[in-house]
């Protein structure tokens, strides 16, 4: 019984690779997707492993966010939380098939407690770097799990009812974001992340410390690849 | 309402200076504004520290009470006010007691004074401690300043902030100074 069953198996198998390589055969088998859009070669089998935008090298993606960041430790008794957003461009690999590279730009806004109208307003600018690992599902229903670097910039300026033009204040920063990616279609994904941003400054403003900002902005948002 | 013309040229100006200095770096106005630095100082840290220049002490002042949330000052005790502690404009225009100025000193707390000549601050120019805001001058037959500490926004005595090198010189005699 046992023989009989492994028998089939491997008939199975080798069914499928020949249909799969015999070229009078190729219209039966329609060529799989994977997320990214690219058309996999008949006879191989979507990458499961780590890196899973290996054979979409040359795709690009877009991706919209909105976020809602939440300033950590003891300064988080000085802001309120406002609604955000972010938006990131991916580009073609360069580095390597398994690691992302995308810009990031975005905008967050704090207020101050007491419900004043003054807005702290916050645009980051990152160039980033991310490992991403494709967790379960096929090729169009996955689950992406992304750990990413940014590093760049931020404008920030204080909002007050009477201002004629800003005062803006230049900053270092930094981000860690990891997050997921559920496929929804062959082109497009919901995304979630948590990512957790370091803005600091160099020079001691009037207070005699250099400023610096840590906040966690969790997010949603969509991704569309083209 | 922001210019958006002003508000882009700025941006772009801005984005270069920066670029070319590397570092933090205020544009587009003569004191340089960290709008970070109101989460730098703790609200611990502005206890018993407020600078109030007072040369002629508070005699014949109105001190605080639920019905006066504010300091009443006599201006005829000195010619200058000054910033009490370090922060950021972001309120100045005409009141019923002559110009005011609220200045934003953490994300909680801010104060107010009203009473004093046209200042030559703007709004979302930062000031440091001990920094002369205003002029005291007589308006409409009114002569103090009002000042007012605000935290979350609530009025509340202004002294808890006051350095203790000031307080003596707060009269506490049969006027109280918070009630």
């Amino acid at each position: 019984m046992i023989s009989i069953l492994f028998a089939l198996l491997s008939f199975g198998t080798f069914a499928s690779s020949a249909l799969a390589q015999d070229p009078d055969l190729q219209p039966l088998v329609t060529p799989k997707k994977t997320l990214s859009g690219k058309k996999v070669p008949l006879g191989d089998t979507p990458d499961t492993g780590v890196g899973a935008q290996e054979e979409s090298s040359e795709k690009m993606a877009v991706e919209i966010e909105g976020a809602f960041p939440v300033v950590l430790g003891v300064k988080a008794q000085n802001y309120t939380s406002q609604l955000g957003g972010m938006a990131h461009f991916y580009l073609p690999h360069f580095i390597s098939p398994f690691v992302d590279n995308y810009f990031s730009a975005g905008y967050q806004g704090f207020g101050l407690p007491g419900g004043s109208n003054i807005t702290v307003r916050i645009f980051p600018i990152f160039a980033n770097l991310a490992l991403s690992s494709r967790l379960s599902g096929s090729s169009d229903r996955s689950m992406i799990a992304s750990i990413g670097v940014g590093v760049g910039g931020a404008l920030a300026y204080l909002d007050t009812p009477g201002l004629v033009a800003p005062n803006l204040t230049g900053y270092f920063a930094t981000q860690i974001r990891p997050g997921f990616e559920f496929g929804v279609s062959e082109m497009v994904s919901i995304t979630a992340h948590t990512p957790v941003l370091f803005l600091f400054g160099m020079n001691n403003g009037s207070t005699g410390r250099a400023s610096s900002l840590i906040y966690l902005m969790p997010t949603l948002g969509a991704k569309v690849y083209f | 309402m922001v210019n958006l013309y002003r508000v882009r040229t700025r941006i772009l100006s801005c984005a270069l200076a920066i670029l070319l200095n590397a570092g933090t770096l205020g544009c587009g106005s003569q004191n340089q504004v960290d709008p970070l630095s109101l989460g730098e100082t703790s609200l611990t840290d502005m206890l018993y520290n407020f600078s109030l220049n007072v040369t002629g002490g508070f005699a014949g002042s109105v001190g605080y009470s639920a019905s006066h949330p504010y300091w009443s000052i006599p201006t005829n005790s000195f010619t200058t006010f000054v910033s009490p502690a370090a922060g950021i404009v972001v309120e100045s225009g005409l009141g019923s007691r002559g110009y005011f100025v609220k200045i934003q000193h953490t994300g909680r707390l801010a104060t107010r004074i009203e009473g004093i000549g046209l200042p030559t601050l703007r709004i979302g120019d930062s000031v440091a401690r001990g920094q002369t805001i205003g002029n005291l001058v007589g308006f409409s037959g009114y002569d103090f300043v009002d000042f007012y500490v605000f935290l979350d926004g609530v009025s509340v005595c202004p002294m808890s902030f006051v350095h203790s090198s000031f307080r003596s010189t707060i009269f506490t005699g049969s006027l109280q100074a918070c009630q």
